[in-house]
């Protein structure tokens, strides 16, 4: 578990920071791989374009996702993961500044796995980055790899 | 000729008198009544033709009319007769059927006002020409008289055909405008519901600019906020052992206010969401949302001395979610109020009034002066200093829109430091 890595995809490179100083504070000790559009996210998801040496099966432990992105967006990088064989057990949660209902509601109904919505409060955002960790990386069982 | 006659009246007049006097007294009697005016009109103009026949023939010489064999009329009678019947006919008035028979525009008007002067003429030459031809040897009076008949007659034919004419054409002039009419107010309908349609279309767009628009303040707003705060806590973090006090409460006052503007925006969403939300009017248990309110408020600060006082089971006709918004602010607020008192307390009920069900939420906090109270439900209107309650002033300014959403009314009353209720009432209840 712990050479696995996490992947966030956020475009904005000042909120990547702070949320990987949450994470290194709350200890978790994972990497975190952060991309910052939604073409490079699918490309490192299906182990194409820069990423065709990777191993796809090599999922990480949960894809943390903001909604607008760059090139392709949340939703769609959502669709895609849950309309791909290989892809499609894989953990998503979105992290996002929204908490528009029908944002939540159509998360959802593609399939998400949680939604995170960042708060203003540094210490709550820290304390939900913690949270998140401790459910992710020790109480949830993960989805069985595909061979 | 016997034109002036001394000897006595002829009994016509005795009757055209009494006539007279009859049409007199029923004007009399009756002086505003409609039926009577007809009556003495009617009288005026019959009276008035025999007047007239008795004139004409003493103009034209011809005895057929006033030289009755057996009582003949005197010129004088006749005159009177005439007299008498236009001072009926003024004071019958114009509101009668004769006179609204003669003017307008109607068929009948038409008609008449050709026939009677057409009658008038046949008169006069009839009684003319049967004088001239009387004793006229060369030609036969009863041959001359039945070819001026059939002449009039052909006349009268010729001007009724001529009008009945017009008649149509007028009717078909009014058809033909009645169409113009109609397809004018088609075109001016057609307008107005392009009108309607660009109206309802710009409105749309509008509706749908400011849900982006609060989209976008909800994402992209907070974004670089969040990143103020971040930052600045990463700044203390980092290099707190580099900065006096005064650089950590610099920093302290960045976070409040960020944090701050945080709620501020996150209060405008709800605030710009209740007129998108959609209203689903039930029987709503309010005693229960206020319970569920009262749950929370007591988990949030158990240190602090506080009463509830709920009525239970009140019921009222709303939309829930729309209902808890309004009362979760009403709460929150005598919440916050009440937080400097020694024992806060909090009151939820009904007060049954003549004009309906009026609920009340009634503190025993700060309250405010009544000097203000219509700046109360104002966005951004706030009755306190942050330092002394702290808020963003939309909380109040949301309630008021729920209310309006549900066509309800809220008010407040309050006195400066012994408390504020609330009250509120719906539409029909």
């Amino acid at each position: 578990m712990k050479d696995k890595v996490i992947l966030l995809v956020e475009d904005n490179v000042s909120d990547a920071e702070l949320t990987k100083r949450a994470f290194q504070k709350s200890k978790i000790k994972n990497q975190l791989v952060v991309i910052g559009d939604g073409k490079t996210a699918l490309e490192y998801l299906q182990c194409t374009g820069a990423y065709s040496g990777r191993n796809i099966a090599d999922l990480p432990i949960v894809v943390l996702l903001d909604i607008k992105l760059p090139l392709v967006d949340g939703f769609t990088i959502l669709k895609i993961i849950r309309n791909d064989v290989r892809l499609r057990r894989l953990p998503v949660v979105m992290l996002t500044s929204s908490n528009d209902e029908s944002d939540v509601a159509l998360s959802y109904d593609n399939g998400v796995n949680g939604f995170i919505r960042k708060p203003v409060d540094t210490n709550k955002f820290e304390e939900a980055i913690l949270a998140f960790g401790l459910f992710w990386l020790l109480v949830n069982e993960p989805p069985p790899v595909n061979k | 000729m016997d034109i002036f006659s001394d000897s006595i009246a002829s009994p016509f007049i005795g009757v055209f008198f009494f006539v007279f006097a009859f049409a007199f007294i029923i004007k009399i009697i009756f002086p505003n009544n409609s039926n009577a005016n007809n009556i003495v009109s009617i009288l005026s103009v019959s009276t008035g033709f025999y007047g007239a026949s008795i004139l004409i023939s003493y103009l034209i010489g011809n005895p057929y009319f006033y030289h009755s064999e057996i009582h003949p009329v005197a010129l004088n009678g006749g005159i009177c007769v005439i007299l008498l019947s236009l001072g009926l006919f003024f004071i019958a008035g114009t509101e009668t059927v004769i006179i609204r028979s003669f003017i307008g525009n109607s068929p009948l008007a038409k008609v008449l006002r050709k026939i009677v002067p057409l009658t008038f003429f046949a008169v006069i030459t009839g009684s003319f020409s049967g004088y001239f031809f009387q004793n006229n040897k060369k030609f036969n009076y009863s041959i001359i008289v039945s070819l001026e008949i059939v002449l009039i007659s052909i006349i009268s034919i010729f001007v009724v055909v001529k009008f009945i004419k017009n008649i149509f054409a007028d009717s078909k002039k009014n058809y033909d405008a009645n169409i113009i009419t109609n397809a004018a107010i088609a075109e001016l309908n057609k307008n107005l519901e392009k009108q309607i349609l660009e109206k309802t279309t710009r409105l749309i767009s509008s509706n749908k600019e400011l849900q982006t628009f609060s989209y976008s303040v909800s994402h992209d707003l907070r974004s670089p906020l969040r990143s103020i705060d971040g930052w600045s806590t990463a700044l203390y973090e980092d290099y707190h052992d580099k900065l006096d006090a005064k650089g950590v409460m610099y920093i302290n006052t960045i976070r409040k206010e960020t944090q701050r503007m945080g709620a501020l925006i996150d209060d405008l969403i709800k605030l710009s969401r209740l007129s998108q939300a959609d209203v689903k009017i039930e029987l709503v248990d309010i005693s229960k949302i206020a319970l569920a309110i009262v749950e929370h408020l007591k988990s949030i600060d158990s240190g602090r001395k506080l009463e509830f006082i709920i009525e239970p089971g009140l019921t009222v006709t709303g939309d829930n979610g729309l209902l808890e918004i309004a009362l979760n602010n009403l709460f929150d607020n005598s919440f916050k109020f009440t937080a400097k008192k020694e024992k806060g307390i909090i009151e939820f009920g009904l007060d049954k009034m003549k004009t309906g069900k009026v609920f009340y939420i009634r503190d025993n906090g700060a309250g405010f002066n009544m000097a203000y109270a219509g700046k109360l439900f104002g966005a951004f209107q706030r009755m306190h200093s942050q330092n002394e309650f702290p808020g963003t002033g939309i909380g109040l300014a949301t309630v008021l829109r729920v209310f309006n959403r549900l066509e309800g009314n809220i008010w407040a009353e309050s006195e400066v430091g012994k408390g504020t209720t609330f009250f509120f009432s719906m539409k029909k209840e």
